[in-house]
C-alpha cells in the first residue's frame, strides 16, 4: 500500500547527515563530559560545538543555550523554574488558551501553589490580541508565556509586539518556539524574548533532546538537582550523541531555511488551493496569511471524525486528526475550541503538516484520496 | 462476490480475538473496531465500561498488533445511552427486570458495526458470539442457529437481529466449543484478560444496581408497601418494588414455616406477592413486542422449545399468536420464575425462531 507521511509537526525522520554525525558518539567517543581526562574532554568538546551551532542559529551567546531532553521539559522549566524562583511573592502569569499542553498543564499546576494565571482568549484565527495582553498585565505579573507559532493551526503570534510590551513592563517573556525553528527566520538578539524552547525531533534531529535559550540574568530554580551540569540549570550526564545530532539538525535547518521554506510554502499553497477549491464544505483553520509554511488545518463537513481518520489510515495517509483521549474517542482540540471553530459529529478536523520529504505527488494523492473517501461516505450515508 | 473485508468488533476478550484470527486464516481482510460505550456509574469516572475500559481497549489493541490488522475505536457513548441504558431504566420504571444485552445487540452494536462496515467498504461484520448464521436456500432466508457448544450458546442474546443484519454477519467462534477457542487462543498466543469473563451489567462496573436506580428513578418507586401472600394476606412491609425481583428469596423480612420467594410484583397496588417455591411455577404467559428472525410473525400456533432467560434450558411449549406482535406461550410443564421484562425466545431444535418480552402478569 502507498504510504504518505504528512504529519511533520508531530515528528520528523532523522536526516542521514544527522545520523552520520551522531554515530561516533555511541561507542567510539563515550567519555563522560564532566570527566577531566581526554575521554571526557572529547565529549565536552562535542557538546560545546553543538551549543555554538544552536547559539549561532538563534543569534545569541553560547552561554545562553541550555540542553535538555525535549521541549516539554524546556516549557516546564521555564514556567516552574521562574515561578519557584519567585515563590515567596507568588505573582501572576499571562498565557493563552491555545498553548501546548506542556505550557497549560504546568500553569494549572502552579495555580495549585497560589500563583495566579490569566489565559488570554484568541480571535477566530488563533491569534492573541496584544492590547488584551496589555490590559491583562498587573503589578505582580512576572511572566508572559506565549507560543511563537501554533502547532495545530500554524498561526504565528504577534511575537514582536508581545516582546515589546513585555519589555516595557519589565516582565520576562517566554516563548515556546518548537514549531517556529527551522520554518521561519529567528533572531533572538533583535527580538527581546527571554526564554525560547525548541526540540530536536521536530527539525529532523533525534528524539529525546531539546534546547532552550535563557537570556543572561534570568533566574530559574532548577527542576533537577545533582551534579550542577549545564550551568546548574539541569543536573544529569548530558545526552552527548543527542546533543551532537541536535546541533547538526539546527545547522542544516538554518542553512536551508530560505530555499526550504519557499519550496514548502509553494507546495502548501498548491495543497490548500486544491483542498478548498475541489472539495466542497471545507474550511481552512488558522490565519490565512500569517502562518507557518507547511501547517494545513482543514475542517471537512459531512463526515465524522472517526470515519475520516480511519479511512485516511486505511489509505496509508498519516495526518493528525486530533488526539485520542483516554477513552479512545476523538475530540476537537482545545485550540480549535478556543478559536470557536464550528464542530459537530459530522465535521472532521485534520491537521496536515508538510515537511522536507513532502512532494507534489504526495499532496495530490492526499487530495484525490480525500475526494474519494468523501464521495464514498456520501454514498454509504444514502444506502 | 461480496468483498472479503470484515469489521470485527473487539471487546478485549478472547472470543472476539480468536474470531478475528479465524477469519484472517480464511483470507479475510480484517479491520478491528472497539465501540466506546460509556458507563453509568456514580463515581464520576468517565469510561470504565467493562468492554471499553482503558484496559479492555489496550487488550483489543494488542490483539490487532499481534495479528497485524488495523484497529480503531468509535465513540458511541451517546447512542449506547439512548439505545441501551435509557430503555434499561424505563423497564425498571415499570417494575420489570430488563436484560440490556437483548437491546444492545440489534439496536446498538449491529447498528454501529454495520454503519462502520458501510463506511469502510466492508461487506461483513463479525463478533465473538457463540452462535451461527446459516443461509437456507429453500426459504431464501438467513437462519440464526445455536452455537455448537451447548454450554456456551449465546444465540438467545441475538434474537432481535433481523435479516438485513444477519445477511452481513459472521460468527466465527459459533462453530467451535469454548475449550477449542481457549486452545486456539493459547496456540496463537493471544493475550487474555485477567479480569473475569463477563459480568451482568457492563455499564455498571463498580456501582450497585440499587444505588444507580435510586439516582435515576423517582422516589415514588421506592415507596414502602405491603408484602402479601397469593391470597392477599398481609405478611409484612416492603421497601419499594425496585428492591425485589421474581424468584428472590433473601431479604424479604418475613419468616414463614418454609422458604418464601417473590412470586410477582404489582405496580398498581405497590405490593410484593410472595409464596412458597411451588407458587413460582407457571405454565402460561404472554410475550409482546415480538421479533422474528424471518421477519414474518407466525400466523398460527406451533410447538417449539422456549427459553425464558439466558440460563434456562429451553422447555417444550406451544406458541399461540394473539394479534399483531403478541403471543401466548403455554409450557408443557410449569417453569420456575417466569420474570416480566425478560425475554422468552423460541427455538426449533438448533434454529432460533424469534421471541418477545414477557408481559407483567398484572397487565393481563
Amino acid at each position: 500500500m502507498k504510504r504518505v507521511y504528512i504529519d511533520y509537526n508531530a515528528t520528523t525522520p532523522v536526516r542521514q547527515e544527522v545520523v552520520k554525525i551522531m554515530q561516533p558518539y555511541y561507542s567510539e567517543i563515550y567519555g563522560n563530559p564532566s570527566s577531566i581526562h581526554i575521554f571526557g574532554q572529547e565529549s565536552r568538546a562535542a557538546i560545546e560545538e553543538a551549543r555554538w551551532k544552536v547559539a549561532r542559529a538563534l543569534n545569541v551567546e553560547n552561554s545562553e543555550i541550555c540542553f535538555n531532553s525535549c521541549a516539554t521539559e524546556g516549557n516546564n522549566y521555564a514556567l516552574k523554574g521562574l515561578a519557584f524562583s519567585n515563590y515567596e511573592s507568588k505573582g501572576h502569569i499571562i498565557t493563552s488558551l491555545v498553548e501546548h499542553n506542556s505550557v497549560l498543564q504546568p500553569c494549572r499546576y502552579l495555580q495549585r501553589f497560589g500563583f495566579d494565571v490569566t489565559y488570554l482568549e484568541v480571535d477566530q484565527y488563533g491569534a492573541i490580541d496584544p492590547e488584551a495582553l496589555r490590559k491583562a498585565i498587573r503589578r505582580e505579573t512576572f511572566l508572559i508565556a506565549l507560543m511563537y507559532a501554533n502547532n495545530e493551526v500554524g498561526t504565528i503570534q504577534p511575537v514582536e509586539k508581545i516582546a515589546q510590551i513585555a519589555r516595557e513592563h519589565n516582565i520576562t517573556f517566554f516563548t515556546d518556539g518548537v514549531q517556529a525553528i527551522g520554518k521561519i527566520k529567528l533572531d533572538l538578539e533583535k527580538l527581546p524574548v527571554d526564554i525560547f524552547t525548541l526540540s530536536g525531533h521536530k527539525i529532523y534531529g533525534p528524539k529525546g533532546v531539546g534546547a532552550m535559550f535563557i537570556r543572561k540574568g534570568s533566574k530559574l530554580a532548577s527542576l533537577l538537582h545533582g551534579g550542577g551540569h549545564e550551568r546548574a540549570h539541569r543536573a544529569g550526564t548530558e545526552n552527548v550523541q543527542g546533543i551532537v545530532g541536535l546541533g547538526e539538525a539546527v545547522t542544516l535547518s538554518l542553512n536551508e531555511l530560505d530555499s526550504e521554506s519557499q519550496r514548502i510554502n509553494e507546495l502548501t499553497q498548491h495543497f490548500i488551493h486544491r483542498l478548498l477549491g475541489e472539495i466542497p464544505r471545507t474550511k481552512l483553520n488558522g490565519h490565512p496569511l500569517n502562518r507557518l509554511p507547511g501547517t494545513v488545518n482543514i475542517s471537512f463537513e459531512g463526515i465524522s471524525k472517526e470515519d475520516l481518520f480511519i479511512q485516511l489510515d486505511l489509505h496509508g495517509i498519516a495526518a493528525s486528526s486530533g488526539s485520542a483521549c483516554s477513552s479512545g474517542s476523538i475530540k476537537p482540540s482545545h485550540v480549535l475550541k478556543a478559536m470557536r471553530v464550528k464542530d459537530s459529529d459530522n465535521i472532521a478536523h485534520v491537521r496536515f503538516s508538510l515537511g522536507h520529504y513532502s512532494t507534489e505527488t504526495e499532496v495530490n494523492y492526499v487530495v484525490d484520496t480525500i475526494q474519494h473517501i468523501l464521495e464514498n461516505n456520501k454514498q454509504s450515508v444514502n444506502l | 462476490m461480496p468483498s472479503k473485508r470484515v469489521i470485527v468488533g473487539l471487546s478485549g476478550g478472547v472470543d472476539s480475538a480468536v474470531a478475528a484470527a479465524l477469519l484472517q486464516k480464511e483470507g479475510y481482510e480484517i479491520i478491528g473496531i472497539s465501540l466506546i460505550m460509556g458507563s453509568a456509574n456514580l463515581t464520576g469516572i468517565k469510561d470504565n465500561n467493562q468492554y471499553s475500559s482503558p484496559e479492555s481497549l489496550q487488550l483489543a489493541r494488542s490483539v490487532a498488533e499481534k495479528l497485524n490488522f488495523p484497529y480503531y475505536t468509535y465513540d458511541c457513548s451517546e447512542p449506547f445511552r439512548r439505545e441501551v441504558i435509557q430503555p434499561f431504566i424505563r423497564a425498571y420504571r415499570r417494575a420489570t427486570t430488563p436484560n440490556p444485552c437483548l437491546l444492545c445487540n440489534p439496536y446498538f452494536k449491529w447498528k454501529a458495526l454495520l454503519s462502520a462496515a458501510k463506511k469502510h467498504n466492508a461487506f461483513w461484520v463479525a463478533t465473538g458470539h457463540y452462535s451461527r448464521v446459516i443461509y437456507d436456500s429453500q426459504s431464501q432466508l438467513f437462519q440464526l442457529w445455536r452455537g455448537r457448544d451447548p454450554q456456551k450458546d449465546q444465540s438467545y442474546f441475538l434474537y432481535r437481529l433481523n435479516q438485513k443484519q444477519l445477511q452481513h454477519t459472521i460468527f466465527p467462534v459459533g462453530r467451535y466449543k469454548k475449550r477449542d477457542i481457549i486452545q486456539l487462543a493459547l496456540k496463537l498466543n493471544i493475550p487474555q484478560s485477567a479480569a473475569k469473563e463477563s459480568q451482568d451489567l457492563c455499564f455498571l462496573p463498580d456501582t450497585s444496581l440499587k444505588a444507580f436506580l435510586k439516582q435515576e428513578l423517582p422516589p415514588s418507586l421506592f415507596k414502602n408497601g405491603y408484602i402479601l401472600d397469593t391470597n392477599g394476606k398481609i405478611l409484612g412491609q416492603h421497601e419499594g418494588l425496585l428492591n425485589y425481583t421474581i424468584g428472590q428469596r433473601k431479604g424479604l423480612g418475613v419468616s414463614m414455616g418454609q422458604p418464601f420467594y417473590v412470586i410477582s410484583l404489582n405496580q398498581k397496588e405497590n405490593t410484593v406477592i410472595i409464596g412458597p417455591e411451588s407458587e413460582l411455577y407457571r405454565k402460561e404467559f404472554i410475550i409482546d413486542k415480538c421479533s422474528w428472525i424471518s421477519g414474518e410473525p407466525p400466523l398460527s400456533q406451533f410447538d417449539c422449545q422456549v427459553k425464558i432467560r439466558y440460563k434456562h434450558d429451553a422447555a417444550p411449549a406451544r406458541l399461540e399468536p394473539q394479534g399483531n406482535s403478541t403471543c401466548k406461550i403455554i409450557f408443557e410443564s410449569p417453569q420456575k420464575a417466569i420474570t416480566p421484562g425478560q425475554s422468552a425466545v423460541c427455538y426449533k431444535d438448533q434454529i432460533l425462531l424469534g421471541g418477545g418480552f414477557i408481559v407483567p402478569y398484572s397487565d393481563y
